[in-house]
């Protein structure tokens, strides 16, 4: 198989081979790790950036994979496949920053509180408080009908006033948020 | 003889690669990151060098643009490259890094508005581009163009001590950018043998990569 990976970096693949390879590829981590080996090998004899920043960049690859990879939820109320997924991505994002210390958290350490809110979907999340390196989930366990979380409306008013006033903020975890219905299938 | 094979863009395995991650599909996503990574480690090399973070910051700046990737993948339209993409989150990533810890660009990026920035080095942005530091050819740091120019040495090294017929077929492929095609006609063999010595060629490299690491361990 992994010659055909190897054809499929150079773009040598035939039609058929194409889309099969990528998804024995998108679900096989021993041939994500020689995907990865063998672009590190063609970047580095490239020369246009140093093959130790390069090995940085995947070992921060590794962590960022780590905790986004979705596990089995650790709370879930409604059944769904997507909300599960959802629920331990967004535990899984929370404790994998808290866990950080000095590392990516130190932009969420630094602004001193960050809590956000969506109502995109027309739900209550969770919310997420990072305060001086350490992080909170804030979460109510009252649930609607439609099996989401609820909380009340000053609390949604003080998650939003804050979300305003840290707007500069780390973007990312709003849209993590935001984005969440999108990410639960896992087969190509 | 040669074989006739329909190759497919590179363009097209990213195009599918970022459906998939779209979708919500993680090894599509860690696929599609692989592929651009140097583009992600230049940008982010880049920012951190021009605002004058500290290099510690390098790492954090690549775990934030990741993740800032995944999370907006979906929003992501397909109108600009993946990699200029990438490359305007890192910009972000690392102005917001200098934001929050209350730091004052360094002297390299003093005086220089943000427009002025442009893509660094992304020729396909056309914005402008903020000039070299005096005596430099580019703009990354004296350390990583040394650091860089070792390591192709040593890449080099190892392509020097494959067997013949794998070193000239890697050359022809990695230095020339021929085709599997091209190379079997230079060569006077056929697709397939080319295909299987590009691979061998290149797990002879990683081979001899992974040894030269662990001895380097032990010592």
């Amino acid at each position: 198989m992994t010659i055909e990976l190897s054809a499929l970096m150079d773009g040598e693949v035939s039609a058929e081979e194409h889309e099969q390879t990528l998804k024995k590829l998108c679900n096989d981590k021993s041939l994500l790790r020689t995907w990865e080996q063998y672009h590190l090998i063609d970047f580095a004899a490239r020369g246009e950036c140093s093959e130790s920043d390069l090995r940085a960049a995947f070992a921060a690859k590794a962590q960022v994979m780590k905790a986004i990879s979705p596990e089995p939820a650790r709370r879930v109320k409604p059944s769904t496949k997507s909300s599960a997924v959802a629920e331990s991505i967004k535990l899984k994002i929370a404790s994998w920053l808290g866990a950080m210390g000095l590392g990516a958290a130190i932009a969420v350490a630094a602004s001193g509180g960050f809590i956000v809110y969506s109502g995109l979907f027309d739900e209550v999340l969770p919310a997420v408080q990072f305060q001086k390196s350490s992080i909170t989930v804030a979460a109510s366990t009252k649930w609607t009908s439609d099996g989401n979380e609820e909380i009340s409306n000053k609390e949604i008013q003080k998650l939003n006033e804050n979300l305003l006033a840290h707007s500069q903020g780390l973007v990312f975890a709003a849209n993590l948020y935001a984005h969440l219905p999108q990410l639960t299938s896992q087969d190509p | 003889m040669t074989e006739d094979r329909t190759s497919i863009p590179k363009d097209a395995t990213e195009e599918l690669l970022l459906e998939w991650a779209k979708e919500g599909h993680n090894g599509a996503f860690e696929a599609l990151v692989t592929i651009n990574m140097q583009d992600i480690v230049k940008a982010a090399r880049k920012f951190v060098y021009r605002y004058g973070l500290p290099d510690s910051d390098y790492e954090d700046v690549v775990q934030i643009v990741l993740l800032n990737a995944w999370t907006n993948i979906g929003s992501f339209r397909g109108e600009s490259k993946l990699s200029t993409w990438a490359f305007t989150i890192a910009r972000n990533t690392a102005l917001n890094l200098l934001d929050k810890q209350n730091r004052t660009p360094g002297a390299r990026a003093r005086d220089i508005p943000d427009h002025e920035i442009g893509d660094g080095g992304f020729q396909d942005e056309g914005e402008g581009k903020l000039p070299p530091p005096p005596g430099l050819t580019n703009s990354e740091d004296p350390q990583s163009i040394l650091d860089g120019k070792a390591e192709v040495h040593e890449m080099m090294s190892y392509i020097d001590r494959l067997p013949d017929e794998l070193r000239i077929t890697i050359n022809f492929r990695q230095r020339d950018q021929l085709s599997y095609q091209e190379i079997a006609t230079r060569t006077g063999t056929n697709v397939n043998t080319v295909k299987t010595r590009i691979h061998r060629g290149r797990k002879y490299i990683d081979k001899m990569r992974q040894e030269s690491n662990s001895k380097n361990l032990i010592d």
